[in-house]
């Protein structure tokens, strides 16, 4: 039997191109396409940090700023700091307003019981007092607004108003009690203990 | 005479007689086809490699700016955080001072609007915020008044009226208490 080389090398010809095409040229076209992918999802996460990472000017702008403001509310000071602050201011207020401070007294807490889920530390920690002014009604009022308008950052609520034992030589007064939650961020790991960044 | 070359070798058979130069001839065409096939093979393969190097040397210098862009992006993140916890600090610290003003200011409206003849004995706050207001007057219509006056203060809060006594030796002055829900 005659061979037809023609017909044999056109028929090895495409054999060569068709395994050439399923063993060399597929398996690379799917590893090109694979680094494609690979290619686009990095240059997205890049893309995603670039863009972070051109906010962080305005970020450190937006944090000194906030620093600032916070400095003069002085909300980092230590417990100690935070109380010592306050008395001073409730002595600057009570010579001022022409008000007597009657009591200053420290609220016990009482503990949180402690459940299964663990609980998010708070924002701001109270630091609670009690604090007795005795003078006229406007001049307590006066001397609430003083305290709030004050560096010491406080929470004020209303205890009691009510009528103090008359002393001699005095118009009559008021007692004014209040409820005073001084505000200081507890001391932790969290963000703004790494304020000065 | 030798009719038949019995013992034709490989090479002659293939020929199938005819010369070198004629085979060559012949089979020209289907090796050239055949290189052809080879050379578009090679050519294919040798693109893809080509293109998968430019690929991964790409992907390389990509990863390699993603890691120096890593440290910034962590930082931020942190900056980020900070300034949000900041600005819920200060976010609160005002709410706490707004919170001190509305109740400054109520109890200067209390005592503003007072009716004649009547006045406060005590002013006393519930740990849920409630308010219970005591006073004095002489009159049962001007706490009536008073009432009217301490609901008006604010509309989504109750004003009730808890008890008016009669006191004093002439049984002429009245106690009254109101009770003032100041929870909308």
């Amino acid at each position: 039997m005659m061979i037809d080389v023609q017909r044999a090398s056109v028929f090895a010809a495409l054999t060569i191109v068709l395994a050439g095409y399923v063993l060399l040229f597929r398996p690379l076209e799917t590893a090109v396409g694979e680094r494609d992918a690979e290619l686009d999802a990095a240059r997205t996460s890049l893309q995603q940090n670039l863009a972070l990472a051109r906010r962080i000017p305005a970020l450190e702008r937006d944090r000194v700023l906030l620093a600032e403001r916070l400095r003069h509310l002085h909300t980092s000071d230590p417990r100690a700091v935070t109380i010592e602050r306050f008395l001073r201011t409730v002595a600057g207020v009570s010579a001022h307003d022409a008000v007597a401070v009657e009591s200053v007294a420290a609220v016990i807490l009482q503990p949180q019981p402690v459940t299964g889920r663990v609980a998010q530390a708070p924002l701001l920690e109270d630091v609670p007092l009690d604090v007795t002014f005795r003078g006229s009604y406007a001049d307590v009022i006066r001397a609430a607004r003083d305290l709030n308008a004050a560096d010491a950052v406080a929470n004020i609520a209303l205890a009691s108003l009510g009528n103090a034992a008359q002393r001699p030589a005095l118009r009559p007064q008021i007692n004014a009690a209040f409820h005073v939650n001084l505000l200081r961020e507890p001391y932790d790991a969290s963000p703004s203990s790494a304020r000065a960044l | 005479m030798t009719r038949f070359n019995y013992h034709q070798g490989t090479f002659e058979q293939l020929l199938a007689g005819a010369s070198f130069p004629q085979f060559a001839k012949r089979i020209g065409l289907p090796m050239a086809i055949i290189g052809v096939a080879l050379l578009l093979v090679v050519a294919a393969w040798s693109a893809e490699q080509r293109r998968l190097g430019v690929i991964a040397g790409e992907l390389s210098n990509l990863r390699h700016r993603a890691q120096v862009a890593a440290a910034d992006d962590s930082r931020a993140e942190r900056l980020i955080a900070i300034v949000a916890h900041m600005k819920a600090v200060e976010q609160r610290v005002a709410v706490a001072r707004r919170d001190v003003l509305v109740v400054t200011n109520t109890i200067a409206q209390i005592g503003n609007e007072l009716p004649p003849q009547t006045w406060l004995t005590a002013v006393e706050s519930t740990p849920a915020g409630d308010w219970t207001i005591n006073g004095r007057s002489t009159r049962i219509d001007e706490i009536g008044t008073m009432l009217r006056r301490v609901q008006g203060l604010n509309r989504s809060a109750t004003a009730r009226l808890i008890s008016i006594a009669a006191t004093g030796r002439t049984g002429r002055i009245l106690d009254f208490v109101i009770d003032w829900e100041r929870r909308p």
